[in-house]
């Protein structure tokens, strides 16, 4: 934690109200994006976000100083965005559609003409379970194990689960790039 | 290449980068919300210990209020002594020419019925002038008091006048009511907090709003009345009345701008009416007794006023359609039933029908008679809510309501339509 950090957090903890402000505007906008990957809408993401940063200033007293701040407020946006999805659907890998894991394939060049919103707006469309995979391991950077843990399946499960969800976002790709390139000729 | 040769680790963080580079600013209220929901919260069981007290004690004023209104109010009584110098004309002439004038008022119910029938008994006969008393009575709902006063000196008794029933003229209801706004209230966006906290947005927990709204009103009155099977028709005028009301309001937690109102108050209905009464007038031929020609018109039949105390409770729901931080435009409607506490009237002889059979003219406190009866009236409000700070807003709009009232006694009913405009202010606090 940088002593910019350090001394905010320490105005935050005394409640003063600027402080806080500049923490909020701080990450607000990185956060934002973070609730809107494990979000339906934009308006899950602001109730997302809005929750996650009342849990962020509730819980500030137990933030140690031994990482990086945003770090540490991204892992409460991201558990608060589990709360959120795990309420809403109870059995996040129910309705899951079944997926050809064989037949998956992104032309790396459309990859690289993607531009981030264009990915977070297919990572939306994704299944809850899906979504919750793909974004803690690919995005997150967490382990398989770390992602059974949070969401309650198994290492072998999240593994699977990753998998299939990649090659449904890859055809998601595919599909809306198609799409999009026939209307642009 | 296809993805299979794109190397996951590469893949992966393509999609990284991607993902983190996605930074939308978030909305203000977002920031808005999070400050209110930092804000050290109430203790909410002082909340409730306060809304139970203030309840009660509403309740006591209620009650208190209620029994003061229903033992004073003398000051009326003393129209009511017009209505013995009250007298209500009906006038038939007879000219010179060689026909006959006849007057049949086309009332037919049964015991409000008076048909007085002239005929001349020479073609040159003077004019003729048959005046109609009614004058009210104590004892009995009315009597009718007929007779014949020929002017120019020439003072005679026809023998061939022809009464065929007393007529039971003029019913009259005491006006009913109006409406008063009560129901406007209805969520506004609160002085320094967003809307997301006034609907709850901030938390899962249930947070709840309960507002006490205290209000009054003034409304005129448009109303029409019409008595069953009849061709009378009667209309009342310059009806006003002045109404104070107390509404406990609440906001749904979930369902965001919904809120729900029950209300308690008084109003009193001050009025001058014109009744009128429909004739027909036939033309005949002397010697045959054919008629010659017929016109129906409209006679003035009586003036008075009319006063009547009465208490309510209403309920509601209403919708705030939230405009700026402080200010909220709201519409809602409600239902309304009404309790008929006084009634005086100067109408002498055109009492309502209802009290008239009952032999009550001068009414100290109705409780058990078909006047007390209970309607509905539907209610349609819209007023604008200025918060001045968190817990105190003022409030105040525009108020309607329509009711269709038929009331009956045991020979003949009455059909009236009630139209209402108002305004109303008033003080709102929440909790």
């Amino acid at each position: 934690m940088t002593e910019g950090d350090n001394e905010l957090v320490q105005l935050c903890l005394k409640e003063n109200a600027s402080a806080q402000k500049r923490l909020y505007e701080l990450f607000a906008s990185k956060m934002n994006g973070v609730c809107y990957r494990y979000a339906r809408n934009g308006e899950d993401a602001r109730d997302i976000l809005q929750e996650g940063f009342i849990k962020v200033f509730t819980r500030l007293k137990s933030f140690k100083g031994d990482g990086p701040l945003e770090a540490w407020i991204r892992r409460i946006m991201v558990n608060t965005a589990l709360d959120f999805i795990k309420a809403r659907s109870k059995n996040l890998f129910e309705d899951e559609e079944k997926i050809d894991v064989k037949n998956h394939a992104t032309n790396p060049e459309v990859m690289n003409k993607l531009q981030s919103e264009y990915l977070v707006n297919c990572i939306s469309k994704l299944p809850e379970g899906f979504k919750a995979v793909f974004n803690l391991y690919a995005i997150e950077g967490f382990s398989h194990k770390e992602v059974g843990e949070l969401l309650g399946i198994t290492e072998s499960t999240s593994r699977s689960q990753y998998t299939r969800a990649r090659t449904k976002l890859e055809q998601i790709i595919q599909q809306r790039f198609k799409v999009n390139e026939y209307e642009r000729v | 290449m296809n993805m299979k040769e794109f190397d996951n680790d590469n893949w992966e963080l393509k999609a990284r980068q991607l993902a983190d580079a996605f930074q939308p600013k978030p909305d203000d209220s977002v920031w808005l919300n999070v400050e209110a929901a930092l804000k050290p919260k109430k203790n909410r069981r002082g909340i409730f210990f306060w809304l139970f007290s203030f309840v009660g004690v509403a309740g006591v004023v209620y009650g208190g209020v209620m029994l003061y209104l229903l033992n004073t109010g003398d000051q009326y009584q003393a129209l009511n002594k017009q209505a013995e110098n009250l007298k209500v004309e009906t006038v038939v002439v007879n000219n010179n020419s060689a026909a006959v004038v006849k007057s049949v008022p086309t009332v037919t119910e049964q015991k409000s019925e008076q048909v007085a029938a002239i005929k001349s008994s020479t073609e040159n006969s003077p004019l003729n002038y048959q005046e109609q008393k009614i004058i009210p009575s104590k004892k009995q709902s009315e009597i009718i008091e007929l007779k014949t006063v020929v002017k120019n000196n020439e003072l005679e008794e026809k023998p061939d006048l022809i009464i065929t029933e007393s007529n039971e003229l003029n019913i009259i209801e005491p006006k009913n009511p109006f409406v008063f706004c009560g129901l406007n209230f209805k969520e506004s966006e609160w002085r320094t907090l967003p809307p997301g906290i006034i609907l709850n947005k901030h938390s899962n927990k249930k947070d709840l709003r309960w507002m006490l709204f205290a209000s009054g009103s003034y409304m005129n009155q448009y109303s029409s009345l019409k008595s069953s099977g009849t061709s009378q028709t009667f209309q009342k005028q310059n009806a006003n009345h002045i109404a104070g009301c107390l509404h406990l309001i609440y906001q749904l937690p979930k369902a965001k701008n919904l809120e729900l109102s029950v209300g308690l108050g008084f109003y009193e209905l001050n009025q001058k009416y014109i009744s009128v009464q429909r004739i027909a007038i036939a033309v005949f031929d002397t010697p045959s007794g054919i008629p010659i020609t017929s016109v129906e018109m409209f006679q003035e039949y009586s003036k008075g006023s009319e006063f009547s105390r009465n208490s309510f409770i209403d309920f509601g729901i209403g919708i705030p359609i939230v405009a700026s931080r402080n200010f909220s435009w709201n519409i809602s409607t409600g239902i309304r039933t009404e309790y008929l506490m006084k009634y005086t009237s100067t109408s002498g002889g055109v009492i309502p029908n209802n009290f008239a059979n009952l032999g009550i003219n001068n009414l100290e406190s109705i409780s058990s008679n078909e006047q007390n009866r209970i309607y509905l009236k539907g209610m349609l409000n819209t007023s604008v809510r200025y918060s001045l700070s968190r817990h105190l807003a003022i409030q105040s709009g525009f108020n309607s309501s329509y009711s269709l009232t038929d009331r009956y006694n045991k020979s003949s009913s009455i059909h009236q339509r009630d139209l209402n405009f108002g305004l109303n202010a008033g003080l709102l606090y929440r909790f």
